[in-house]
């Protein structure tokens, strides 16, 4: 073998010596140590290896990243059109017609319901499992719950108003009040408003002039347009500062 | 939770950091990189059925996001290249931005120079420890050729290396004037 040969089959040996083993490295292993100049080769190999993966080794993801993809992925997992798009393709059209109206009607997301003294914001916040609507644009969902007549107020605070939206969904109290949930993607993490009425802002027993922390929420309320808004993230709070000045 | 959904956590707790890293070691972009990452797990969500081997799931991981990086790249349009002017992520405690080091903003410049054929094997080289089989098998390429695109993106790599630690007399002797503004006030 000669040290071209050597040198490439080198290359990909790991400097955490995992393939020590591994008998395709043996003959080259076996010339580094009897060849000088090879081994001054190896020995540099691995001092760059080493600085590469330092080096890379710096990148650190996002925070929420993980959050994000677990959140964002278990809505994915619950569309109930998207889990049948293969048995349906399989059926003659007219059994997916039917099918299809099926579905729709029994497998459409009902709305979060929960019961009087149960209220709790950083739970409810950590067991969000499920968004009704997703989309980027604040004016679709906006759009969306409006439609269904859930609070939303006529204007949001200009910071909410250009972010980048990423969902909505709709919860009921148990005495048919309604609560809108709209979820944000701000520097690279997710903030949830839930918008509140006259009739259900008693739930909320939050302060307007500082973050409370609860459950590894971030937590504070907003009056706005004769709302009451919730503010919950996990990440972060310092960019959300202007929210909160008059 | 069942099975199906504690694979999937599983899967996200244990790759989505080294998937991330590949993702922007690829493309060079923070925002592309979440993107890609969160695609490659969405996809497992929606085919982990069908993964008939449960520990080939890492491999597979990387294979998606590999597949769905060059499909951008070749279209040209989702991941343009960018310039060397990479931004690092925040980090996870306390929401503290961190810088990466002189060194590993060079190495990660550097990289992003390199031909993509060339700078997705290294990346699973270095950030995962990938075998040269590993790697094969992520990429689709042959095993040899795996290896002599290894030789070639270190060498290229050292050679830039070299080029950027070695001074230049040139300049280091060179003047270089304020601007105008600066010395006029």
């Amino acid at each position: 073998m000669d040290n071209p040969t050597a040198q490439n089959i080198l290359s990909a040996y790991r400097p955490n010596g995992a393939d020590s083993t591994d008998p395709v490295f043996k003959p080259a292993l076996d010339q580094c140590a009897n060849d000088p100049d090879l081994r001054d080769w190896l020995d540099g190999e691995r001092a760059f290896d080493q600085r590469m993966i330092r080096s890379l080794a710096e990148i650190r993801p996002p925070a929420n990243g993980k959050e994000e993809v677990l959140s964002t992925v278990s809505l994915n997992m619950r569309k109930p059109l998207h889990m049948f798009r293969w048995g349906l393709w399989a059926l003659p059209l007219a059994a997916m017609l039917v099918i299809g109206l099926f579905l729709f009607s029994a497998l459409r997301p009902a709305p979060v319901v929960w019961e009087p003294g149960e209220f709790n914001l950083a739970s409810l916040v950590s067991g969000l499992q499920h968004l009704d609507f997703q989309s980027g644009s604040v004016v679709e969902l906006k759009q969306f719950l409006e439609d269904r007549g859930a609070p939303t107020p006529d204007s949001l605070p200009e910071l909410l108003a250009t972010a980048l939206g990423h969902g909505c969904t709709i919860l009921e109290d148990g005495k048919g009040n309604q609560i809108s949930l709209m979820c944000f993607k701000m520097e690279n993490q997710f903030v949830h408003v839930y918008v509140f009425t006259e009739e259900t802002r008693h739930y909320l027993d939050l302060p307007e002039d500082k973050w409370h922390k609860e459950k590894g929420w971030n937590l504070r309320r907003l009056e706005q347009g004769g709302y009451t808004l919730a503010i919950a993230t996990s990440g972060r709070t310092s960019f959300l500062d202007p929210l909160f000045r008059s | 939770m069942n099975a199906t959904q504690q694979h999937l956590h599983q899967a996200v707790h244990e790759w989505y950091d080294p998937l991330y890293r590949f993702a922007i070691s690829l493309c060079q972009n923070v925002d592309h990189a979440q993107d890609l990452t969160q695609n490659a797990f969405h996809k497992l969500a929606r085919k982990q059925a069908t993964l008939r081997d449960v520990s080939k799931t890492k491999s597979w991981l990387f294979s998606v996001l590999y597949r769905e990086f060059v499909d951008g790249y070749r279209r040209n349009v989702r991941y343009p290249s960018t310039s060397l002017d990479f931004v690092p992520e925040p980090s996870g405690e306390g929401g503290q931005e961190v810088q990466l080091s002189y060194d590993a903003k060079v190495m990660m410049r550097m990289l992003g120079e390199l031909d993509e054929i060339f700078r997705a094997p290294l990346t699973l080289f270095y950030i995962e420890q990938l075998s040269y089989k590993e790697i094969a098998e992520v990429l689709n390429i042959p095993i040899g050729t795996v290896m002599s695109r290894l030789r070639r993106a270190k060498d290229r790599l050292r050679e830039r290396m070299e080029e950027l630690e070695t001074p230049n007399p040139q300049s280091s002797h060179q003047t270089i004037p304020f601007p105008r503004e600066a010395r006029h006030g």
